[in-house]
Formats: C-alpha cells, sequence, structure tokens
C-alpha cells in the first residue's frame, strides 16, 4: 500500500470518526463515495489549498495559493488541500444541514430524540429484529421439546425428559419438525393467516415459555439432568410393578416346584445362584410366608418347594414371626461347604 | 469581505445552475464551481450540498460504469430541481438588484 494510500485511509477513518454520532441513514448517505473522492484529490498534481485548508495546513508549510507544481509530502497534501479531517467533516455535516454535535458529552435529550427519531428509531428497531431473528430458529427446536414433554406427561402420567419407547421417539421427531416447519411457515408467509392463527400461536408460544420456567419447580426435573420415564421420579417406581427383586436379581417368585425329567415332583431340593449363594424368594411380595412350624427345625429357605401359607394378620412385612410368639425366628439358611459345587 | 458568507447563501444556487449545464459528479462539480471563478468553495460544502439537494428531491442520480476507475455516482437536475433553480436565480437577481440601488444611493453619486 502506497503512503498516499495510507494517508487517504487515515484521512477517511477521522472524518468516519468525526461523523460517528450522525444517525442512520445520513450517517451513510454523507459517508458515500469519500475514498473515491479522496483519491481524486490527492491524484491531483498541484494541490491548492482552498480558504479552509489555511488556518488548518501544516505549521511548516505557509499556505501559497500561486504555486504550481509543488509537490507536497504524502502525509500532508490531503490536509492542505481539503483541511484537516475534522474541519472536511464539519463542512459535510453543515452544508448537508445535520446539526454539529455539541462540545462534550451530548445531553440525554439530545439521545432520546436521536434513539426516537425515525431514523435511530428504525435502526434500533432493525438491529433488534435481526437479533430476534438469530435466536428463532433454537426457540422452535425447544418449544417443539417443550410439547413433547407436555404430551408424554400426560401419556405417561410422569414427567420424562428422554423418550422411553419407539412411539415416543416418533412423537418427538415429528412434533419438533412441525415446530420448526411452523417456524419457517410464519416467518416467510404469515402462518396459515388471519388474526386467530396469530393469536393462537402467540398463546402457544407464551404457554411453552411458562411450562419452560415452570418444568423445574413443578415436575422437580433437572432438563440437564437426563432420565427416562421409567425412573423419573419415585411414584414410577411404584406405578410399574416391580419385575425383579432389587437387591439378589431373582425373579419374584413365591416358589419353585422342581421335577424330575421324567415328571416326577421332587421335594427338598436346595438351589444355589453361580456364587454359591442359596437362592431365597420373596413369598411376602405375594402375600404369602413360610410355613413355621413351631416345633422342630425351621425349614430350609432354599430347599424347593417352599411350604407356604397366607399371610397371618399380623402383616406381610414382617420378616420375622410375630403372630406366634412360641415359634422361634427364621435361621440362616446353610451355606455350601467350599469344596461342592452347586447345580449341575 | 469574507466571501464565505456569501456563498453559503448561494451554494445551492450555484450547484444546481453548474448541473443545469449538464450532469455530473461530485469531484466535477467541485471542478466546475472553480473554474467558473468560485475558487473558495470547499469540495465538502459541495458534496453535503449535492446530497442534501438530492436528498430534498431535486436531483436524479444515477452510477455510471468506468473502465479504469471506480463506479461513478452522476447527479443531475430533475424538474423540481430545474424549478428550484429559476425560483431561486429569480430570487437572486432581485436580491443583487436591490443591493446594488443601495450601493448607487450610498455611493451617492450622482451624475
Amino acid at each position: 500500500m502506497s503512503a498516499m494510500d495510507e494517508e487517504i485511509e487515515a484521512y477517511a477513518a477521522a472524518v468516519r470518526a468525526a461523523l460517528a454520532d450522525v444517525p442512520e441513514p445520513d450517517r451513510e448517505t454523507l459517508l458515500a463515495d469519500l475514498e473515491q473522492h479522496l483519491t481524486e484529490v490527492a491524484a491531483e498534481s498541484d494541490p491548492t489549498p482552498t480558504r479552509a485548508a489555511a488556518p488548518a495546513a501544516a505549521p511548516a508549510l505557509a499556505p501559497d495559493p500561486g504555486s504550481a507544481g509543488r509537490s507536497l509530502p504524502p502525509g500532508e497534501r490531503l490536509v492542505v488541500r481539503l483541511g484537516s479531517p475534522e474541519a472536511y467533516a464539519a463542512e459535510l455535516r453543515a452544508a448537508y444541514g445535520v446539526e454539529a454535535p455539541g462540545r462534550g458529552r451530548r445531553s440525554m435529550a439530545d439521545l432520546r430524540a436521536l434513539v426516537l427519531s425515525p431514523a435511530g428509531r428504525s435502526a434500533v428497531a432493525g438491529r433488534a429484529r435481526d437479533l430476534v431473528g438469530e435466536f428463532q430458529p433454537t426457540w422452535w427446536l425447544i418449544r417443539g421439546y417443550l410439547l413433547v414433554i407436555a404430551l408424554w406427561r400426560l401419556e405417561h402420567r410422569t414427567w420424562a425428559t428422554m423418550p422411553g419407547s419407539l412411539l415416543d421417539v416418533f412423537v418427538l421427531v415429528a412434533v419438533i419438525a412441525g415446530s420448526v416447519a411452523l417456524g419457517l411457515r410464519t416467518r416467510r408467509r404469515g402462518g396459515f393467516g388471519g388474526s386467530p392463527f396469530r393469536a393462537v400461536l402467540a398463546i402457544g408460544n407464551v404457554a411453552l415459555a411458562g411450562l419452560l420456567l415452570a418444568l423445574p419447580s413443578v415436575a422437580g426435573v433437572d432438563l440437564l439432568n437426563l432420565v427416562s420415564p421409567a425412573s423419573a421420579t419415585p411414584d414410577a417406581v411404584a406405578a410399574v410393578p416391580a419385575d425383579r427383586n432389587a437387591e439378589t436379581g431373582v425373579p419374584s417368585l413365591a416358589n419353585i416346584f422342581p421335577y424330575s425329567r421324567d415328571g416326577k415332583p421332587l421335594s427338598g431340593v436346595l438351589l444355589y445362584d453361580e456364587s454359591g449363594k442359596p437362592i431365597t424368594l420373596s413369598p411376602e411380595d405375594h402375600g404369602l410366608e413360610v410355613d413355621q412350624p413351631c416345633d422342630g427345625p425351621p425349614p430350609i429357605a432354599n430347599a424347593f418347594p417352599l411350604r407356604l401359607r397366607d399371610v397371618t394378620e399380623a402383616g406381610p412385612e414382617t420378616e420375622e414371626e410375630t403372630g406366634r410368639p412360641e415359634c422361634a425366628p427364621i435361621t440362616p439358611s446353610p451355606a455350601p461347604r467350599p469344596s461342592r459345587t452347586p447345580g449341575g | 469581505m469574507d466571501t464565505t458568507q456569501l456563498l453559503k447563501g448561494v451554494l445551492d444556487l450555484a450547484v444546481l445552475a453548474v448541473l443545469d449545464r449538464g450532469d455530473g459528479y461530485g469531484y466535477d462539480i467541485v471542478r466546475r464551481l472553480r473554474e467558473s471563478g468560485i475558487e473558495e468553495v470547499g469540495d465538502a460544502s459541495v458534496y453535503g450540498t449535492l446530497r442534501r439537494l438530492f436528498k430534498a428531491g431535486a436531483l436524479n442520480s444515477y452510477v455510471v460504469a468506468s473502465d479504469e476507475g471506480p463506479h461513478r455516482k452522476y447527479y443531475g437536475l430533475n424538474d423540481t430541481g430545474r424549478a428550484t433553480l429559476a425560483d431561486s436565480a429569480r430570487t437572486w437577481t432581485a436580491f443583487a438588484r436591490t443591493v446594488d440601488d443601495l450601493l448607487d444611493d450610498a455611493k451617492g453619486s450622482h451624475p
């Protein structure tokens, strides 16, 4: 970049800065083609200072209107010819009819007038509209997701943030796609027309926004903590019947009836799991309990089939006998000797 | 007497008059004004005036592509501009005549 280009750029930047307080679109009008004009001026071979330039000329140079053909150092040609950038900007502004900036800070009244003026207002509104437009697609995704959460709430009777079934996945994809499509259509063609549609859309948007804000407190769900319907809340666990015993992982059975290969019922069969632990069932879950003989040794807990009876009035969840105080509590089942391999 | 003050009042008229002779772009208008004898007009004043007149609806503007350089924005008078020029010229002539008469009286030179 030549020295002249640098000077033009610097001069232009200074002029722009001096006009920074001018509202659009006047500012743009004033500054259009600025560099082009400066280039044309700079291309003059004989920079004759105008009356405006005289007081602002570089100190070392006396303005000499009559001198022809004298070449000035690049850094001063524009200033000598046009005056300082600030003077140029002031002259431009005055000729155009824009008020000159006050010394120092603008008053609040000026600022308010600037912002509320048609030019200022449209600039602010335009920028605000652009910003809102940037966030619109994100809102379409979020509102679709919120709508699906609301649907899952109705379907599963619990708050969930992740799909729990294939149907849930279809619903999620379909609703989010629909939300984006609706948003695009609304943006391009004003939706499906008419103020009723717009009113419904506005109410829907507000409702979903409200759901977003209320979700953490209403549902006790932290949206960042992804959960599935089955384990969302303790209620869900109770609602879904427990298929498995939480501790041992053994299916919740009341009893096991072993038979030999030729169909003969067996009794007193001892069963152990893969780590050698006796298999114990939960007949209490089914309203049954082990029939304890009052005299004699208590039955072995992993000897099948168990001898069971209906739960006594004392209550099903007791692990020790309460209804028959004269009977002894269940003793622990015998552990296998390490050398013996359980099962077959 | 400082002619800059006078110039401020008639710059619109001068720019319209130059454009009446032919369309032109910013730098070109400045040059033509200077050549016609108004040497002290500032570039920025002319540019600002052109844009103000355009905004007021007195000028057309169009862009002319150029082979050797950047595209130039040309201005030209439209009907409103021509009407404004005629009107301002009348005002100026009447004003100048009034001042001339005043001077003649002041000079007190009577044959």
